[in-house]
């Protein structure tokens, strides 16, 4: 699904009047292969927005007051799995909101793989050989050559890491990017001029049409993703939110609340399968009760192994407790409540 | 628009048919009473329309819109009023006419808004019902077809602003709304 990391747009791109053109250009680069000018130099020949690691990260700060940094210090990119799931979601937000505005140029910041299957996007990937770099490095900061050699190893170290942690992807799949260039010996205009020229060959400018609403979905999947990123950390911070196992719970409950239904957190367990001894092997704890309805809800992510499994166990339920009432709410469901009367105004909502 | 649909549920003819019945028994049941159909925007105005003009009894129209909204850190997922109505309902029937039903989430919360401005009475008319996804109790008092669950399309309902126009009622193919 969209937004992230994990490739396809949860509903098609369509050309159709009264949408957007929508171009995007994202530039990963080796440190020290000039990536960084040739993005600057392109974006002042198309007037494509450019958005670096530091204005995300700025823009990160001011909306989340969460700092982390996307540059230099990518050190400091989290290594707990839950935090660097966030730090994904974080970047992916305001990339995605900004890709619904404008035309953009990403510098690094996993841009290659936030909208890698955007039909509308191209992307660049800038190398040049070690020494090459080094030299390029010795020159930008005035460090001694073999002190630019270890900066390059250990940059090049960091930006794998940050890639693997928050998109858990390597960089280093050639297939991933349109238009490969290394840059010994090439210079940054003529850099700037290839990239022109695959920008007018695919035409991304032209055909990156996207509908009113499925800029209105993006950005609604986004809040979706994002919002449960959040409350996972809130989760984890807050011992009275701790009954709940994830994000998807505290939102359902949190929603009923404000519907005014009643409700009770996994009330009840069903065995389901002894064991020849008489021990249960496995039980079902459905995540909620609704007294109102006498009703059982269990919740499902969009991850399909567990779909699958949570199906098998309803059905199991249903099989041993017919008189037992439960519903699987989907995360679908979430999103077709809130997409379904969300208004015109939004579209067109800024940073 | 046809060849998207993987299966044609109800044609055009079985749904003016299964309109006209439902507002025969709407019409049977507010014999006499102060009828005010309340529609909300956009999704149930084709349905409506139809059901209005097969009524055999007065009623009055109004129309209601909700938006969902996420002020602040609030999560998603909860709505408000964006339009309110623009009539005076205490002491009338209401029958809230909606184009489907599935979680009644959101028509619980109209009811409870509307159930504090004293009506003499309030319903629900739906024209689908996906009451397998159903997870709280609602008054659907009348419905004209219950529906698996499947991403439908047609007379009003539509996917990306398409579709809406089809007299027909199907299921729309899923590389339509799966296609990266």
């Amino acid at each position: 699904m969209l937004c992230g990391f994990a490739g396809a747009l949860p509903y098609g791109i369509h050309e159709i009047g009264g949408g957007r053109k929508l171009a995007i250009i994202t530039i990963s680069y080796q440190p020290g292969s000039q990536g960084e000018s040739i993005g600057q130099e392109l974006a002042g020949h198309l007037g494509y927005a450019l958005i670096t690691p530091d204005r995300v990260s700025e823009i990160i700060r001011e909306r989340y007051q969460i700092d982390y940094s996307l540059r230099g210090e990518i050190d400091q990119t989290p290594r707990e799995k839950e935090s660097a799931k966030l730090f994904a979601s974080l970047i992916s937000a305001v990339l995605t909101d900004m890709a619904v505005l404008n035309h953009l140029i990403v510098l690094e910041c996993g841009g290659q793989f936030i909208f890698r299957s955007f039909p509308n996007a191209l992307h660049v990937r800038i190398i040049a050989p070690r020494e090459t770099r080094a030299h390029n490095i010795m020159q930008e900061i005035g460090s001694p050559p073999e002190q630019a050699l270890k900066t390059i190893d250990e940059l090049d170290r960091r930006h794998e890491r940050f890639l693997r942690t928050s998109f858990r992807q390597p960089v280093n799949m050639p297939e991933r990017y349109d238009l490969s260039i290394n840059t010994k010996g090439l210079h940054v205009d003529a850099a700037v001029e290839l990239i022109l020229s695959a920008v007018r060959l695919k035409k991304i400018d032209a055909y990156g049409m996207v509908s009113s609403e499925t800029v209105e979905r993006l950005k609604l999947h986004n809040q979706i993703r994002l919002q449960r990123a959040l409350t996972n950390l809130s989760l984890k911070s807050t011992p009275s939110l701790s009954q709940f196992a994830n994000a998807s719970e505290l939102v359902f409950a949190r929603l009923l609340d404000f519907y005014g239904i009643r409700w009770e957190y996994e009330p009840r367990t069903f065995p389901l399968r002894y064991d020849e001894k008489g021990n249960i092997i496995e039980a079902f704890s459905p995540d909620f009760y609704l007294p109102d309805s006498d009703l059982y809800v269990e919740l499902t992510t969009m991850k399909q192994s567990l779909v699958t499994k949570k199906n098998r166990k309803v059905r199991l339920l249903h099989e041993i407790y017919p008189e037992i009432k439960i519903r699987l709410l989907y995360q679908k469901d979430f999103e077709d409540l809130i997409f379904k009367y969300k208004g015109p105004k939004a579209v067109g909502e800024s940073l | 628009m046809i060849e998207d649909l993987e299966k044609v549920l109800f044609t055009q003819s079985e749904i003016h048919q299964r309109i006209s019945e439902v507002a025969e028994e709407i019409s049977k049941d507010y014999e006499g009473r102060d009828l005010i159909l309340v529609a909300v925007l956009k999704g149930a105005v084709f349905f409506l329309t139809h059901l209005a003009q097969s009524l055999r009894i007065p009623a009055r129209i109004d129309f209601l819109g909700i938006e969902s909204f996420s002020p602040g850190k609030a999560l998603p997922g909860v709505v408000r009023i964006s339009k309110d109505l623009d009539l005076a309902i205490q002491g009338l029937d209401v029958l809230i006419v909606e184009d489907i039903v599935d979680t009644g989430l959101t028509l619980r919360y109209l009811l409870n808004v509307l159930r504090e401005r004293q009506p003499r009475s309030l319903a629900i008319c739906t024209f689908l019902d996906k009451a397998n996804r159903r997870l709280v109790e609602l008054p659907v008092r009348y419905r004209c077809f219950e529906i698996p669950d499947r991403f439908v399309v047609g007379f009003g309902m539509d996917y990306d602003q398409r579709y809406r126009t089809l007299p027909c009622l199907g299921i729309l193919k899923k590389e339509i709304y799966q296609k990266s």
